[in-house]
């Protein structure tokens, strides 16, 4: 029964599980060739034994010298790793995040299964029991990046190229606080897209058509963050584009450029409205019964 | 009731697909700088077609020039992400930057860049968004830039 309740969530952790080993396979190729390419640069330059047609060879050559070894910093390790995950567009995981959100709680309100529970258990354990087992989704997203900067680390450390971190480089877009907020970002943001789903859920129990009406919800409010509050009153009136920081798809990708106080207080107020939105569509305990049971 | 279903679906698919759009242009500009402009839709790359790069050795580089999306214009902080292949698709480096910066698509311990071949980019937006995006820029292909930095 437990496996049945968390099987979506189970297939989207086997799947991101199975990208992130593509990426490691991808960035291996990578980090390979580009070594290759590196030595074969190197050879070059050793065979013209110092005789250079061209200052400009003599500046290539003397730079190539310097640093035989292909090293990549940390930073850059985690850039590419990125770039090498297959299927990892933020439009995509959200769909899948919907649909963990949405397959067991549907299938608990559309079969009626809340009447047998509420006969006992009382209204308040059994609604937060709905909310939990979406909000459950919302964890994989933030739970990968974690495993991502594991990954990172440790493709650093098996390159040779940097055996320390000391090739860490805290820039204003690449330090511990950023990464730490980018991971916080997408928790909330994740947990925004389960909470659009739980109120739809109240009224939509088909598992099929409340996952694509989520998913367009969500792509909703983003359209009406970026159109209306960024477009038509941030840009028009204010002539600032801070408009930027109105968005809940960017996770992994946070706008930076205000700092990372903006986007996370900004995601932080939508998680609260939605959240609001949640307490009040479940509020009627007695309309949600009738809801379930005249899907039988 | 079906073909409503069957709609939705249509539309997600339409949104969850990925696909690349290719321009031509293959001959570098004497002035060995290329300028580029990209128009790219919610959640799209966009690859251009290849340059070959002779024997100047110069590292290459990246200038974001301007940036504006369907209902932002301008949008200075809107940020791009910029990436260099080499030959068929041997991805070489990238750049992740907004209007004014000027990076180097290597990084400071290896120049793998200033070696002759055939080279395209291709221009993503960086953070993910719903609305189309647009980048001017000028690719430093086969001319110094001393203006350009190093990222990370």
């Amino acid at each position: 029964m437990k496996f049945k309740k968390y099987s979506m969530i189970l297939f989207f952790i086997l799947f991101m599980a199975i990208i992130y080993s593509l990426g490691i396979i991808k960035f291996n190729n990578w980090h390979n060739t580009m070594t290759k390419l590196h030595m074969e640069q190197i050879e070059d330059c050793k065979s013209r034994k110092e005789e250079y047609s061209k200052e400009e060879e003599r500046e290539y050559c003397s730079k190539k010298l310097k640093h035989q070894e292909f090293v990549i910093s940390y930073a850059e390790t985690k850039k590419y790793y990125d770039d090498f995950i297959p299927f990892s567009s933020n439009f995509f995981i959200i769909f899948l995040i919907v649909l963990a959100s949405c397959y067991y709680n549907s299938k608990y309100l559309k079969n009626n299964i809340i009447s047998y529970d509420l006969a006992r258990e009382n209204y308040k354990k059994v609604k937060y029991k709905i909310f939990s087992r979406a909000w459950v989704s919302a964890l994989v997203v933030p739970f990968f990046m974690v495993i991502k900067l594991i990954i990172c680390f440790v493709l650093c450390f098996y390159q040779k190229g940097t055996t320390d971190i000391l090739l860490w480089e805290t820039t204003s877009t690449f330090n511990a606080l950023y990464l730490f907020v980018d991971i916080f970002i997408a928790l909330v943001d994740c947990l925004i897209i389960t909470n659009i789903c739980i109120v739809v859920m109240r009224k939509q129990h088909h598992f099929i058509l409340s996952s694509i009406l989520s998913y367009l919800c969500v792509i909703g409010i983003e359209l009406f963050l970026e159109i209306v509050i960024d477009g038509l009153l941030i840009n028009k009136i204010f002539g600032t584009d801070f408009g930027l920081v109105f968005n809940i798809i960017t996770f992994g990708h946070f706008p930076d450029s205000y700092g990372i106080a903006p986007p996370l207080l900004v995601s932080l107020g939508i998680f609260i409205v939605t959240s609001l939105f949640v307490m009040r569509s479940y509020q009627d305990k007695e309309q949600l019964v009738i809801d379930c049971e005249s899907n039988s | 009731m079906k073909l409503i279903k069957f709609s939705f679906l249509f539309l997600v698919a339409v949104i969850l697909v990925e696909t690349v759009s290719v321009f031509a242009g293959n001959t570098i500009p004497s002035t060995g700088i290329v300028p580029l402009f990209a128009e790219i839709p919610a959640g799209k790359t966009i690859t251009f077609s290849n340059y070959t790069k002779g024997s100047d050795l110069n590292a290459q580089s990246y200038q974001f020039n301007t940036a504006k999306t369907t209902i932002t214009n301008p949008c200075p902080s809107c940020k791009f992400k910029i990436t260099l292949y080499n030959g068929k698709n041997n991805q070489l480096g990238s750049v992740t930057g907004k209007t004014g910066d000027n990076i180097y698509f290597d990084s400071k311990y290896n120049n793998v860049s200033a070696a002759p071949g055939d080279y395209h980019i291709s221009v993503k937006r960086d953070q993910v968004t719903a609305v189309t995006s647009v980048e001017t820029g000028n690719w430093y292909i086969a001319k110094a830039n001393p203006k350009a930095v190093f990222q990370n």
